[in-house]
């Protein structure tokens, strides 16, 4: 009936804007409530869009519970071909991961890319692993920055934090250190429960 | 009349000093001289003993020295860091956007806020030397009304602590990262704590005002403008030429030949019995607003003060004559960010800026000359006068408020 219509456009305003409102809460709901696994971490992760590829990464740092599930499933990435998943598996378990996954990254102290074989580096001298110790000192006198690290970070920042920690020796210069190494490489001896490198 | 009460009193309300904000609070402690207590808290598997006193250490002594030495206005920046070997699991919702921001805070955080109010909150991750963990925080821009949040491992240097919590404040990022992480500093940029990885800490914890310089003091002034209301610029305005605030219902300021004059051409009134006489004669700086007051014996009040604008477009120091007849009011400052906003200036009397005081509306243009003035007339029964100018737009933006002590 003519005299109707405005009721039922008024109405099927209505109805339009609830259905918009309901579609709005079920979409917010699900973005914010979706399991996001450590396969869509990794494979995910977009150089462009650090922020969110870091969030999404600590979502399993953060969240200890789930270290083990995150440094497991991200081995199976650590031969990649595409730097930027081969970085986001190894930084998950540099931070997610414990000394039994030291072997899986071992063969990366050798990797072409300097920035990521010193990351490593820098986790396995932690893990017991002395052939990180030439890897850090290589770093040593490097002007390269960490990457992706905010605020910016030299890379010889791991080298500097970690060759006096777990060696205590307070060697300064890369020369030195590499003096230090050439004598004592053969004998040196990593203790687990004191977490320390000595002869 | 009621809405206009309740700006008057908000308005009234944020001029007071120490405001606090989600995050820390502002003190004016002196001429252009303001103090920032930021409150932070440390959870997480990472924090260990000493962390609290460390950080705090770090951060007061950068943060502290680089506001001390900014040529104006001086902050003293104090840290009040805590910390909690609770909530080691963190569970982060959704991605990573502006909302996201809102869901750590109201889902996530809400334990942790009952727990630490008011406070900013940093997720210290467990690391060990040499561990390469990737910190962030909100910006103060994105965690306006919340608290701040941030992720730093254990191992963070003074240089990452101070850069994080600066962006906490509303420190800006000032380089940038390709996409495979590779960091480029913006230019002129270079060896400030906002940018560049090359600073030594140590260097940093010694003096940081070589690292951190006013621009940098800037972007966290203005987010604690933004979420205070205050207005921390000083020293004279820059002011040149005609001067104009609004055309229709408020205060025109014109300079001539130096002088910034307040015109006064129009006025309204609300109530019975009341009305208005100011005299107003306002430059830039150091200049004098005379009001007289007929009723102002009956009151039986001798002493008005006015605290610092909240916003600053209008801000000074007024009292009341000996004879208590008088009202002088020094403006301080005056300046126009807003060519649009509307003055009005508004009368209220009464025991107190709440429901029951008599509220006198006006807002008035009149012509600028020197010696105009507004003559207030108070009901006998009033017990404190109130007298304030408002400059406002929407929200209530305190200008210039000064009553009488009872």
């Amino acid at each position: 009936m003519p005299t109707k219509t405005p009721q039922r456009i008024a109405a099927f305003f209505v109805v339009i804007l609830i259905f918009g409102i309901g579609v709005y809460i079920l979409s917010d709901y699900f973005r914010f409530n979706r399991e996001v696994t450590v396969s869509d971490v990794i494979e995910g992760f977009d150089g462009s869009d650090l922020n969110n590829s870091f969030y999404q990464l600590d979502k399993y740092i953060l969240s200890p519970s789930k270290h083990a599930e995150a440094a497991q499933n991200a081995t199976a990435y650590l031969g990649s071909s595409d730097p930027e998943i081969l970085f986001a598996a190894v930084y998950l378990i540099v931070n997610t991961g414990d000394a039994l996954y030291a072997p899986y990254l071992v063969p990366l102290l050798s990797h072409d890319d300097v920035l990521l074989r010193t990351v490593v580096a820098g986790r396995l001298i932690g893990w017991g692993e002395m052939a990180s110790i030439p890897v850090l000192i290589e770093s040593l006198d490097s002007d390269l920055m960490l990457p992706y690290a905010d605020p910016p970070r030299r890379l010889s920042e791991l080298a500097q934090e970690a060759l006096p920690y777990y060696t205590k020796q307070d060697y300064i210069s890369r020369n030195e250190w590499q003096q230090w190494w050439s004598q004592v490489k053969e004998q040196l001896i990593w203790n687990a429960s004191t977490q320390q490198y000595g002869l | 009349m009621r809405y206009i009460l309740y700006i008057v009193l908000m308005v009234i309300l944020g001029v007071l000093p120490g405001q606090v904000w989600a995050f820390g609070t502002l003190s004016n402690v002196g001429s252009d001289h303001y103090k920032v207590d930021f409150n932070l808290t440390l959870i997480g598997p990472g924090v260990g003993p000493g962390h609290a006193e460390v950080w705090k250490r770090w951060l007061d002594s950068v943060w502290d020295t680089a506001g001390m030495a900014n040529e104006c206005p001086k902050i003293n920046f104090e840290f009040h860091v805590d910390s909690s070997d609770a909530f080691d699991e963190f569970d982060l919702p959704g991605d990573y956007t502006d909302d996201t921001r809102t869901r750590i805070h109201s889902d996530a955080l809400s334990g942790l806020q009952e727990s630490f109010p008011d406070s900013s909150y940093v997720y210290v991750v467990d690391s060990d030397p040499g561990q390469y963990y990737r910190g962030w925080a909100n910006s103060a821009e994105g965690s306006f009304g919340q608290s701040g949040w941030s992720t730093m491992d254990a191992g963070s240097s003074a240089r990452t602590i101070s850069h994080e919590v600066g962006h906490l404040m509303g420190m800006d990022d000032h380089y940038s990262e390709n996409a495979e992480g590779l960091t480029t500093v913006d230019e002129g940029w270079e060896g400030n704590l906002a940018a560049d990885g090359r600073i030594n800490d140590s260097d940093l914890v010694n003096d940081s005002s070589k690292f951190i310089d006013a621009r940098v003091l800037s972007e966290i002034i203005e987010a604690i403008e933004h979420q205070t209301g205050e207005d921390l610029a000083c020293g004279k305005p820059d002011i040149e030429g005609e001067m104009v605030w609004h055309h229709d219902t408020g205060i025109v300021a014109t300079d001539v030949d130096g002088d910034l004059l307040v015109e006064l051409d129009y006025i309204e009134s609300e109530g019975d019995g009341s009305d208005f006489l100011v005299t107003g004669s306002v430059n830039p700086i150091d200049s004098t607003l005379t009001c007289t007051s007929s009723i102002c014996n009956s009151c039986g009040c001798t002493t008005c003060t006015i605290d610092k604008a909240t916003t600053g477009y209008v801000s000074g120091i007024a009292n009341w004559s000996e004879d208590g007849n008088t009202l002088i009011t020094t403006l301080n400052w005056l300046e126009s960010q807003w060519p649009q906003e509307t003055v009005s200036m508004f009368f209220s009397c009464g025991g107190s800026a709440t429901q029951d005081t008599a509220l006198l509306s006006s807002t008035f243009i009149q012509s600028g000359i020197i010696g105009t003035s507004w003559e207030v007339e108070f009901p006998d029964d009033v017990a404190q006068k109130e007298f304030s100018s408002k400059n406002y737009a929407g929200t209530g933006i305190g200008v210039m408020n000064f009553h009488t002590n009872e």
